[in-house]
């Protein structure tokens, strides 16, 4: 756990102290007050999108009993992003629907989040049982469809709002605050995440099998939607807040378990602060490199990184998951 | 009777078990027997509370089995399943304090269990690196992290991948345990250990056709009516005779070549 804050605070430091402006990077504290407040509002955003994905991918982990669960995989984002889409044509139709786009959407999110999730579950089940490998090609089909209607949806906006969603798509990390969209998703998390430690034990219990869980007395009836709508509040939250963005909600948990071992008391905190780690590490690290014009989009960086850091823990762990 | 069944039926797609009525006293072990299939995995699931029963009764002491909350059911039974799961990073010791999830922590309870079971020295080695064996072992260890003296214990093959070191040890575990007043239902497909009980009961397609003690029911005819195949009894593998299938010629070993 040390190690783990201490990385963490490192990151912390070096997205404060790098930046880029049109020469390149540049290195050191800023002069200007506005820059520094940019950093800082970029570092806040990183560490409440990446330690949502962090913790809602920890959920899923736990909840399907499956390393490849995250809210990407699953098809959580996407289903946000199509959420997010809806409730922007929907209050341009009809503009009495405009409080829809309140707190940055954060409830079509939700919503859209949610219905993915259970659209995965379902699609997932075979005799009755969540099945590993069914459950992530179900999420590849709900992650294609969402969106895909996300984009069919975006056809029926305005050409500047569709450029705004598309670049939202790519994944960002807001350096200008929207107060409403960045306060409404840190109480989210922060509650949500609060929520999911009060639930540790419950959750270590729950990595038995259902009828272990049961047998020491889990009530995984309630137990398992209550990590449901945890991981999809997580993922909608971080959603709404840098778009859509891979691999953080799956390479912070399994980071968490490398550091901190197995128990969720444990896990819940350094999920969090791993997802958190992950994401200010890739902005910090973006800001570095010269590729074409500009900054690199931070959905790019995550991408790299994350299917990198996967394909080592594959490679490392393949033979000990179920 | 300290555990009652009424009628009790459990359906599992086009399978169903029952209605069973059966009774158990406490201080006993009981032997579930029966061929692939027969039910007893889903009478044992029935009454762990994984497998909602489709009608009638079970009761431990006042409680009532089928009804009961997860919490309160935990309290009076514990469950060992023939192949224990667990997150492949939980250690042996963290695995064996789930069995306190609803009581308060008590590390003693945790190292004497872990200590009966012959997994000391394993406690701090990660469910991953453990064979199935051993994961039974474990998983007998947190149920009796859990058990309460005089509670019930629900095993379904929990040995069965175990040496026979390794069962004679478990076995001797659960037989402590009945001495200090619990209720053990055993499922299991070995005979020598099913004389080792004090009453079977025999499943079959899923009914249950004789219920007794093992003098009884674990006689050549009876085990031949429910299996379809001979048996013998052997002296001298335990107190009592055993009934053991007799193998036919055709599988006899090759003579060695001269």
């Amino acid at each position: 756990m040390i190690t783990m804050l201490l990385l963490l605070a490192g990151a912390i430091a070096a997205r404060m102290l790098v930046g880029r402006d049109a020469d390149g990077p540049t290195f050191g504290l800023p002069d200007r007050s506005e820059i520094l407040s940019f950093r800082l509002t970029a570092t806040v955003s990183a560490l409440v999108a990446g330690g949502s994905l962090g913790a809602s991918g920890l959920l899923l982990q736990t909840l399907l009993r499956n390393p490849l669960a995250s809210p990407f995989i699953l098809g959580l984002s996407a289903g946000a992003g199509l959420g997010m889409s809806v409730a922007a044509w929907a209050a341009m139709s009809t503009p009495s629907l405009a409080w829809l786009l309140a707190g940055g959407a954060l409830l079509p999110a939700v919503i859209g989040s949610l219905a993915a999730l259970a659209l995965v579950v379902l699609i997932g089940r075979r005799r009755g049982v969540l099945d590993a490998l069914t459950l992530v090609l179900a999420g590849v089909i709900v992650s294609s469809l969402a969106g895909a209607l996300a984009l069919l949806v975006q056809q029926f906006l305005p050409l500047e709002t569709r450029g705004r969603i598309s670049l939202w798509m790519l994944g960002r990390i807001p350096e200008v605050a929207d107060a409403a969209v960045l306060s409404l998703s840190t109480i989210v998390s922060v509650l949500s995440i609060a929520l999911a430690w009060r639930l540790a034990r419950a959750m270590d219990a729950a990595a038995l099998s259902d009828a272990e869980a049961v047998s020491v007395g889990v009530d995984v009836r309630r137990l398992r939607p209550a990590l449901l709508g945890l991981s999809a509040l997580l993922a909608a939250s971080a959603t709404a807040l840098c778009g859509p963005l891979a691999f953080v909600g799956l390479v912070g948990p399994h980071l968490a378990r490398m550091l901190c071992g197995a128990t969720h008391r444990a896990l819940v905190p350094a999920s969090l602060m791993a997802g958190a780690l992950l994401l200010v590490g890739a902005d910090a690290l973006r800001q570095i490199v010269d590729a074409g014009r500009g900054r690199l989009p931070i959905g790019v960086v995550t991408a790299i990184l994350g299917s990198l850091a996967f394909l080592w823990l594959l490679r490392r762990f393949r033979p000990v998951w179920p | 009777m300290t555990l009652s069944l009424r009628e009790l039926i459990v359906r599992r797609g086009h399978f169903r078990l029952g209605p069973v009525s059966a009774a158990a006293e406490s201080r006993s072990l009981v032997a579930i027997l029966g061929g692939n299939g027969s039910g007893k995995s889903s009478l044992l699931g029935a009454l762990a509370g994984s497998i909602r029963a489709e009608r009638g009764e079970a009761r431990w002491r006042s409680l009532d089995l089928l009804a009961a909350a997860p919490a309160d059911r935990a309290a009076h039974a514990c469950f060992v399943p023939q192949r224990p799961s667990l997150d492949a990073a939980f250690t042996v010791r963290e695995s064996v304090e789930l069995g306190r999830y609803r009581r308060p922590r008590d590390p003693a309870r945790i190292d004497a269990a872990l200590s009966e079971c012959g997994m000391s020295a394993l406690a701090w080695r990660r469910w991953h690196d453990l064979s199935e064996g051993q994961r039974q072992r474990a998983a007998l260890a947190r149920a009796l992290a859990q058990h309460e003296p005089g509670g019930l214990m629900l095993l379904d093959e929990p040995f069965a991948a175990m040496d026979p070191a390794s069962v004679r040890q478990s076995l001797a575990v659960v037989r402590r345990c009945v001495e200090r007043g619990a209720t053990a239902l055993l499922a299991t497909h070995d005979l020598v250990l099913a004389g080792a009980a004090d009453e079977v009961w025999l499943l079959r397609d899923g009914a249950l056709v004789a219920a007794g003690p093992c003098s009884r029911i674990l006689t050549p005819s009876v085990l031949e009516s429910i299996y379809g195949i001979p048996f013998m009894l052997v002296e001298g593998l335990s107190q009592r005779a055993v009934a053991l299938p007799r193998w036919g010629d055709d599988l006899a070993p090759r003579a060695p070549s001269a």
